[in-house]
């Protein structure tokens, strides 16, 4: 299966009917989730109106995360089975991984100013995912200077699987050490700690930024493939005119 | 923390907008990118049946 949408002319057939589906549907979760959530959802008891900051926050930190571990997964498939429409997966996953962990780190802050009394600390939930921040826009800097594909690829590839000890710092850094950040609450091991006013709304947002996230791959994966085809058939042209 | 928090609504609205508006770029963005790489593809394609 995997050999199969693999084919980039198998995956531009394949994702030309989806990507549209998975778009619309992501936007209108959007905005319904938004709604739900800031018209339709309870004050929370301690953190009144601003537990709503958090239909944000705990779903873009969650994705940004997942999008940074399937950029690892498919530079390592690059790396190993040298598949170019591995790399251009994680390509595309890049920018959409950058904003979530900018949205995740800048709701955090607004969030943290009127309950922790600060908008940043350098606690170590924070400080490992400003550096999942900065880890991406390396790997998307790292890749422009570069002028040939490959080597882009390599190189990106190899930044992108070192940065991937970054997340299991990220997951368990409440759990390993003292701090001032929450531990997990809306998926744990032992079930969920929101009560279920709380809990539907932020599934419901978390559902709509996994299939935006989707729409944003499979749409930059879509340009990136057209883009190497045409510079593909233009070294071509250039070869036979001499 | 001393207590509950009441109000915040500025932050609430602020982080709903930074969301919004860097969700909103990037979607700008990445449909620029697409349409504008599968253009080229095309009129490149448009050029090698005619010959020109």
């Amino acid at each position: 299966m995997f050999s199969t949408f693999a084919n980039p002319q198998k995956f531009m057939n394949f994702t030309k009917p989806i990507l549209p589906i998975l778009a619309g549907l992501a936007v209108i979760m959007f905005i319904a989730g938004w709604i739900w959530a800031l018209g339709f959802t309870p004050e929370e008891k301690f953190q009144g109106a601003t537990a709503r900051i958090l239909y944000v926050h705990v779903p873009a930190a969650m994705v940004s995360l997942a999008a940074y571990a399937s950029m690892a997964v498919a530079s390592l498939l690059y790396l190993t089975l040298k598949h170019s429409l591995a790399d251009v997966a994680a390509k595309a996953a890049a920018p959409i991984t950058a904003v979530l962990s900018f949205i995740c780190l800048v709701t955090g802050s607004l969030w943290g100013r009127p309950t922790w009394g600060t908008y940043w600390i350098w606690d170590a939930r924070l400080t490992s995912m400003l550096f999942q921040l900065f880890l991406v826009l390396g790997y998307m800097a790292l890749r422009s200077a570069f002028q040939r594909e490959q080597e882009a690829a390599r190189a990106g590839a190899i930044l992108c699987l070192v940065g991937a000890v970054n997340l299991p710092i990220i997951k368990f850094s409440v759990d390993w050490w003292n701090t001032l950040h929450q531990p997990a609450g809306l998926i744990t091991m032992e079930g969920s700690s929101y009560t279920a006013e709380f809990w539907w709304p932020a599934m419901f947002n978390l559902t709509a930024v996994m299939l935006s996230v989707a729409a944003f791959v499979i749409a930059g994966m879509r340009a990136e493939v057209y883009k190497r085809q045409y510079e593909a058939k233009l070294a071509r042209l250039n070869r036979s005119t001499g | 923390m001393s207590g509950e928090v009441t109000g915040g609504y500025v932050f609430i609205y602020a982080s709903y907008g930074i969301a919004a508006a860097s969700l909103i770029g990037l979607a700008i963005w990445t449909m620029t990118r697409l349409i504008t790489a599968k253009k080229k593809l095309s009129m490149l394609d448009q050029t090698e049946k005619t010959g020109s």
